[in-house]
């Protein structure tokens, strides 16, 4: 196992010398993270995590369903989630999101809870400021949520209604007193990667995955420039077994993946502010993340030829994912189509995980993106070793 | 001529190489073709052949880097393949091309590749400052090699061959594209560990190093060996013959065929030069020759003629000279 551990130490000290590496792993997603949480995010309010103020104008007072929507923000708001401020008509909570006095708003139209019992279409308006796509974004998958619970309330509402013969009154009615006890819907207060992220945190945690992506294929590069320069076939006649340089390689690729994280989550959390809870658990993230990064990275690089097309795919990948993995604007408040094809990218599991993990409650409520990103790891890594085994030749 | 080898006989115990039927096919081109060897202990051997002979592709699977079609080769009587790891340690590979890490000095590479090889502790540190020395590079040994200029990476790139005392040392090519005094430096550098007992194999297509050098020559051409002993039982095919080295310009080819046909020529082959010539007696048929090359086009603006060198024995064996 020495000669691992001298082949990875000969290739980390290579890096160290090139100091691209420290472009890519720190200097780069400290700018892009500090100028992202600068413009989005509230730059240096480090101290308590941001919350959105938004308006709610109701139109259909007195409605049963609207009256629940109004209730579940103002529990948000009681449990310090969001702000929420009451406007009495459209224009003013218009006003109110041109003017800044909220971050965006929701407007209830008249009607609305009797569309809903009727089965026609029924919609909340978001109104949001089109230069702040992010809170928009946020709004909409809070209404998004929020008609999906009532979609599936008035479903089971329905059926109770047809089997024990209620009027829509009726039916409306009981739904009124059921509420009180338990609402027929709740608002979700944001998605969940960006749940409880703070701006800061957020954008830290986007920038360390995109920028992570950059480095993570060193292993894969470092093995072609090895064979590029002739020093791999002099490795090969050494009494060193081809598994075991490969091997030095793919753990050169996570310790260099795990080791920017890590030192760019320790700048962050200094110069940006970034919360990193659990430390624990946000390593096994991290490490998990780096995995199924470095695996897919190697995939895609694995069928280039030289070290500088490997590079081209290499970068490719990293902002393909970065943006599909939503590292810098929620992709979930989106399409519903990207929002689901974002799930193929460690990038969405890592934010995941990371907003999961900041509101508390240990390894438990990791579980799903942890587990997720760590088979990704293992198949794309096992099948990256696989293909690479054809590269140990001079 | 050069003068030929002065290292004492090759020791008559068993040999630290065997070469059986080595074979290897890159698709339809059939690289190596059967080749069979021996290297004694302290016996320098030439592996002799144009480019595209398949020398070097001889000479990976001897080091275990590139796996053969068929075929056996033994070292120090363990059998190798590209999985039998310990076997390696008994071999020094200097590859053709400079493989050396930039980004590291001299002492790192060679601590590195030392480690590669087993080495470790005070043995390490001393074999290092060994072989620093013994490449004249001492004094640079904590430059990045990055900084070296051509010699000195040659140097380097057959020190670190050296660096564990291998049994059987190979040298692909060591000289190619290094200067005069280089050149020289690693020529005595082979000569010495000859002498020392270890085993080299040497890959070269400069005559001259091979009769420097090598106690036994094989000649490599098209995937096969097509002939192998001393430097005197080579000359010896070519006969009582005379070796005529012409330089000249203009319409080679045309110049190569009609000197061909003429009585008492049997060879006949272009050199970087001109051409080379193997003739019965070169003194009467010179004047034959220099109207037979008017009458082609080529201007000839020279002539040595000499005694068969291996050059020599190339051409009668191949119908073509060894070129660059």
């Amino acid at each position: 196992m020495r000669d691992i551990g001298w082949i990875v130490l000969k290739d980390l000290r290579q890096q160290v010398r090139d100091r691209t590496i420290f472009i890519f792993g720190l200097i780069a997603p400290l700018a892009i993270a500090a100028a992202l949480s600068l413009a989005f995010g509230g730059f240096f309010q480090t101290e308590e995590a941001v919350v959105f103020e938004f308006g709610v104008s109701n139109a259909d007072a007195g409605g049963p369903i609207s009256e629940a929507f109004s209730v579940a923000m103002a529990e948000l708001e009681s449990e310090g989630l969001i702000g929420i401020t009451f406007h009495r008509d459209r224009p003013s909570l218009d006003r109110a999101v041109e003017e800044g006095e909220v971050d965006a708003g929701f407007f209830i139209p008249d009607g609305y809870s009797r569309a809903i019992v009727d089965g026609s279409k029924a919609e909340v308006v978001v109104v949001a400021n089109p230069e702040a796509p992010v809170i928009a974004g946020v709004a909409a998958s809070m209404a998004e949520q929020f008609a999906l619970e009532v979609a599936s309330a008035s479903a089971a509402g329905a059926t109770l209604a047809i089997l024990a013969g209620f009027t829509p009154e009726q039916m409306v009615q009981a739904g009124l007193t059921a509420s009180q006890a338990n609402p027929p819907a709740r608002v979700a207060s944001l998605e969940a990667e960006v749940r409880q992220l703070d701006g800061p945190t957020y954008y830290s945690a986007g920038a360390a995955m995109f920028f992570m992506v950059f480095v993570v294929g060193v292993g894969l590069l470092s093995l072609l420039e090895e064979r590029k320069r002739h020093t791999l076939a002099r490795l090969l006649s050494s009494p060193v077994s081809p598994g075991r340089i490969l091997a030095a390689k793919f753990i050169l690729s996570i310790t260099v993946g795990v080791g920017s994280v890590a030192l760019f989550m320790l700048f962050s959390r200094f110069l940006l502010g970034a919360r990193w809870v659990e430390p624990p658990i946000t390593a096994l993230l991290v490490v998990a993340a780096v995995g199924a990064a470095a695996g897919i990275v190697s995939l895609v690089a694995g069928w280039a030829r030289t070290s500088e097309q490997a590079q081209n795919f290499q970068s490719v990948v990293a902002v393909a994912m970065g943006i599909l993995g939503g590292t810098f604007f929620p992709i979930s408040g989106g399409d519903s189509f990207l929002a689901t094809l974002s799930l193929a990218t460690p990038h969405a599991w890592f934010m995941r995980g990371l907003g999961d993990l900041s509101g508390g409650g240990g390894l438990g409520v990791v579980a799903l993106p942890l587990v997720v990103l760590t088979c990704m790891a293992a198949v794309t890594l096992t099948i990256s070793v696989l293909g690479a085994r054809r590269r140990m030749r001079p | 001529m050069n003068t030929p080898v002065t290292a004492p006989a090759p020791d008559a115990s068993p040999s630290v190489l065997q070469v059986e039927d080595l074979q290897k096919s890159y698709g339809e081109i059939h690289a190596v073709k059967g080749v069979s060897f021996e290297i004694a202990p302290g016996e320098n051997y030439g592996l002799l052949g144009p480019n595209g002979a398949g020398k070097t592709t001889t000479i990976q699977m001897i080091a275990g880097v590139l796996a053969a079609d068929g075929g056996r080769v033994t070292v120090c009587g363990k059998e190798l393949t590209t999985t039998t790891t310990s076997v390696k340690s008994h071999i020094g590979w200097v590859p053709q091309e400079v493989a050396l890490y930039d980004r590291l000095s001299a002492r790192e590479n060679l601590a590195f590749f030392g480690r590669m090889q087993g080495l470790s502790g005070k043995e390490l540190a001393n074999r290092v400052e060994e072989v620093l020395h013994l490449t004249a590079l001492a004094d640079r040994a904590g430059d990045k090699t990055i900084k070296f200029s051509g010699g000195m990476r040659r140097r380097l790139n057959i020190g670190i061959g050296l660096l564990h005392q291998p049994d059987l040392l190979i040298l692909d090519e060591p000289t190619v594209g290094v200067d005069v005094q280089s050149r020289a430096s690693i020529l005595d550098q082979v000569a010495e560990m000859t002498r020392q007992g270890m085993a080299v194999l040497y890959t070269t297509h400069y005559i001259e190093e091979v009769e420097r050098l090598c106690h036994r020559v094989g000649i490599i051409d098209h995937g096969t060996m097509i002939a192998e002993g001393t430097r005197a039982e080579l000359v010896k095919m070519v006969g009582e013959r005379d070796q005529v080295l012409i330089t000249a310009d203009g319409n080679l080819s045309e110049g190569t065929d009609r000197i061909s046909e003429l009585d008492g020529v049997h060879q006949a082959g272009i050199t970087n030069e001109g051409m080379e010539l193997l003739v019965d007696d070169a003194t009467p048929l010179l004047p034959r020759v220099f109207e037979t090359l008017t009458r082609s086009g080529v201007a000839a603006s020279g002539v040595r003629v000499e005694e068969p060198d291996l050059e020599a024995v190339f051409l009668h064996l191949t119908g073509r000279a060894l070129r660059d």
